[in-house]
């Protein structure tokens, strides 16, 4: 089980580190008493500093590690079980680095960055706790692949049974094999539903005009309506399935790319203070 | 009619087959339903979708209700068919072979709209993933760290090395390298703080005193520079006790190690006869007052250190017992008995931080009346130059002899006797009144300087006698700092009394220091160790730290000196151990 090795990685070996930093940081911010205060540029601001900063590229190169196969650098695992205690540790190791300043500027924004990276990690880490144990039950053993194969298939035998029914319904179960999305947009994706589903519709509209059919055209009519029911339980099915896979990875969308932005202004923030010395 | 159809299927190597029917009635339906005369099977077709009719030979074809045909790619209801005509029937097309009048109608049937593969069709129309949005974390990431290097690293170096570039931001509300601040500005550096380089002059570079000295001119070192050749000393730099980005009140070092890393052991280090001190509370040394004596052969006034346990006597040349004028039981004086307290004469200046100066006339001359003539209590001869007292009482008695009628045995007649009006006084009589009125101003005079008034509080010398006798009076120099290199507020001490601190009631010498040794303080004060219940104490809430008194901070490290002083000439000035 991925998610559990996770945090119990070779004996919760990167708990234990990151309790011994944060709980070294914090002894060692209590006893500092610096004359202008806890700050960044004390002994032990830069110390905190350059072990954050250490940290951070550490834990960005977490995403060269993993995708290089050949490497032997510790196993893919540990990594990311490093990656997750190490990443909760720089919350405590940067806000004493900062020695709780804040202002609008670079060196905050560089916080706040990362701050926010660290939050949708923790996010991660919840979905990849929660989600694959609900998209197991949801796909009933299947793939969103063949949900949609058997979509098609439920499809072309409406339109059998459909043929033999009025022009009406057979509009129905065209709009329904044809504008039925899964998925969509980011919000769709998201959300679990699509906005209009024409399976939906075409389920209600053909149930209502069954009503009126002639005695000899009952049978299809009901059956086309189970039909209609397996397929929207299908579509259902299938939303939540890209639902799920999209919190999944939704998270990764704000991960990576502030973690760059935090990169940027990390550098900016080591150069900046050297700079102006 | 008849019809003639033909129904092509298309092979996928190639070619075409065609099954033909022949139809016939009075006009042929089309559409999904088996009672049309043209079936077309596929369920995109309506039931009945359309019906062509033979009007006097000529074929006309019209849509159903609900449907649509396509007659040549426009939608039409209704119109006359012609050889040629491709007619759209939902996925099928109709080929008008020939629609000639009178003659048979040959058409062709074609299923040319295949329906597609729905599971393709499906996939393509649904986004099932988050990467399939046309989101991409890599373009972002990009993106990101783009931007922030650029506005936050590129720009303001930029600004740093081009001063083209930082006047474009110059009206900006934020300059190209204010977003490196690390914190507010003390708000004496406000007017100046979005121009980073007024401090910050050098890349890679700590700020230099340079920098600072540029506005601050005025400002001493904290020992001459020469008197101490300490590494420790000369190249502090001013940031490493002033630190800036601290906040509007600024942030100046108060802590023990500021002065006490070098002054712990400074006569190690330097030589120095200075005593050497960590913290007020545990090893400052005793309090040493800057005592001011009289020199009456070189008559003048001379200056030296003496501990203040040691009780050292000051000459200030005037005589004042505080303990008679603080008596409780009061004091006779022209205006009846007073009872005189430390505040009817020692006042706090403006500031709160000392005294105002002590005087005759707002002090003592209220009691202190420098009268000369019993009768005449009103005339007072004036404070502070013995030559015009002198004349003064010449004028006085001068005046008194010409008027006669003065009631003085040894005088001549003419200053005995009363003048009737209009009567002339002699040259004779008058050389005698003269001669009178001075012997007269010279022994009151006299009287006044050594024994009845001036004595009272000074020293007072005959320097010549005879005929024109001469007095001194010993120059006074009434101390008002005797600590002058620690800062005492009194304004600070406000709810303490007088008496507290200074002894005065008991002293009946004005040779007296009362001023307390550092055991009096020491009762409230601590240094920055062992506190207690006391007040925390640095070395700066009483000491200076740019107190070198000729050295300037623009002096050193090769700054131009600003006084003219060499270096040999301060090397003999220093002072012996």
């Amino acid at each position: 089980m991925m998610h559990q090795s996770l945090f119990v990685y070779s004996g919760y070996r990167y708990l234990k580190l990151s309790m011994l930093l944060i709980i070294a940081s914090v002894v060692a911010y209590a006893i500092h008493a610096p004359v202008d205060g806890p700050n960044g540029g004390t002994w032990l601001g830069y110390t905190l500093g350059g072990l954050g900063a250490f940290l951070i590229l550490l834990l960005m190169w977490f995403g060269m590690r993993k995708r290089s196969y050949k490497s032997s650098m510790g196993k893919v695992e540990g990594w990311l079980s490093a990656h997750v205690y190490l990443g909760l540790a720089l919350i405590v190791i940067a806000t004493l680095h900062a020695g709780f300043q804040v202002g609008w500027n670079l060196h905050t924004l560089a916080y706040v960055l990362m701050f926010i990276v660290i939050i949708s990690g923790i996010f991660g880490v919840y979905a990849y706790l929660r989600y694959p144990e609900l998209m197991t039950k949801n796909r009933r053993g299947n793939t969103l692949e063949l949900m949609m194969i058997e979509m098609s298939e439920l499809d072309r035998e409406c339109r059998e049974t459909a043929a033999k029914l009025t022009d009406e319904i057979s509009k129905c179960i065209l709009e329904s094999s044809e504008k039925t999305t899964i998925g969509g947009s980011v919000r769709q994706q998201l959300s679990g539903r699509p906005k209009h589903c024409a399976t939906q519709s075409a389920f209600n509209k053909v149930s209502e005009l069954n009503k009126s059919l002639p005695k000899e055209m009952a049978d299809d009519g009901s059956r086309l309506i189970t039909l209609l029911g397996k397929k929207c339980e299908l579509v259902q099915r299938a939303c939540r399935d890209v639902q799920y896979k999209a919190m999944m990875d939704i998270w990764l969308y704000f991960h990576v790319p502030l973690s760059f932005a935090l990169l940027a202004a990390l550098i900016a923030h080591v150069v900046s203070i050297f700079f102006y010395w | 009619m008849q019809c003639n159809v033909s129904f092509l299927t298309r092979k996928s190597r190639g070619g075409v087959t065609h099954k033909d029917d022949v139809i016939s009635g009075s006009s042929i339906r089309i559409g999904r339903s088996t009672d049309n005369e043209l079936y077309l099977s596929d369920f995109r077709t309506s039931l009945h979708h359309a019906t062509i009719h033979d009007r006097q030979g000529r074929y006309y074809i019209e849509a159903e209700s609900g449907s649509d045909i396509r007659v040549n790619n426009n939608i039409i209801q209704s119109t006359r068919l012609n050889g040629g005509d491709i007619i759209a029937v939902g996925p099928y097309d109709i080929k008008i072979v020939s629609a000639d009048e009178g003659k048979d109608l040959d058409i062709t049937v074609e299923l040319v709209r295949q329906l597609g593969d729905d599971l393709e069709k499906l996939k393509q129309r649904s986004v099932t993933t988050l990467a399939a949005t046309g989101f991409s974390r890599r373009r972002w990431s990009w993106v990101f760290f783009t931007v922030i290097a650029a506005l936050f690293l590129a720009l303001p170096i930029a600004a740093f090395f081009s001063d083209d570039v930082r006047d474009m931001f110059k009206d900006a509300p934020i300059t190209a390298d204010i977003a490196w601040k690390t914190g507010e500005f003390e708000s004496a550096h406000t007017f100046f703080a979005n121009d980073c380089k007024a401090c910050h002059q050098e890349a890679f570079t700590t700020v230099r005193d340079v920098a600072c000295v540029t506005c601050h001119t005025e400002t001493h070192t904290h020992a001459d520079p020469l008197f101490f050749e300490l590494s420790g000393l000369n190249e502090t730099r001013c940031a490493t006790c002033h630190k800036e980005h601290n906040g509007r009140d600024g942030l100046v070092r108060r802590d023990e190690g500021l002065c006490g890393d070098c002054h712990k052991d400074l006569d190690e280090k330097t030589g120095t006869d200075l005593k050497n001190v960590q913290d007020f509370g545990k090893n400052h040394p005793d309090f040493s007052a800057t005592m001011f004596r009289y020199d009456a052969a070189a008559k003048k006034f001379t200056s030296e250190r003496d501990a203040l346990k040691d009780k050292p006597v000051e000459t200030s040349n005037l005589k004042f017992p505080h303990d008679t004028h603080l008596d409780p039981e009061g004091l006779d004086s022209p205006n009846g008995n007073q009872v005189m307290v430390c505040a009817d004469c020692h006042q706090p200046e403006p500031g709160g931080i000392g005294m105002k100066p002590i005087n005759m006339k707002d002090h003592c001359a209220q009691c202190h009346r420098l009268e000369f003539e019993e009768d005449v209590p009103q005339r007072v001869v004036p404070h502070g130059n013995l030559e015009h007292i002198l004349y003064t009482l010449t004028e006085y008695y001068g005046n008194v002899a010409l008027k006669g009628g003065y009631d003085d045995i040894d005088a001549p007649a003419v200053v005995r006797n009363r003048r009737r009006p209009g009567q002339r006084v002699t040259p004779r009589e008058r050389k005698d009144a003269f001669l009178w009125a001075k012997q007269k101003a010279m022994s009151v005079g006299e009287d006044l300087f050594e024994d009845r008034v001036c004595a009272t509080c000074h020293d007072v010398t005959k320097v010549k006698d005879g005929d024109s006798p001469k007095w001194e009076i010993a120059p006074v120099r009434i101390a008002d700092t005797w600590l002058p290199k620690s800062r005492f507020v009194h304004n600070k001490h406000k709810t303490m009394e007088c008496t507290d601190c200074h002894d005065a009631s008991k002293s009946e010498d004005s040779g007296d220091v009362l001023i307390p040794a550092i055991d009096n303080c020491q009762q409230c004060h601590a240094g920055t160790s062992e506190v207690h219940n006391k007040v925390e104490s640095t070395c700066v809430d009483c000491h200076g730290f740019h107190i070198a008194d000729d050295f300037l901070l623009g002096d050193r490290k090769g700054m131009p000196a600003r006084n003219e002083r060499s270096a040999t000439a301060a090397r003999m000035e220093k002072p012996s151990k």
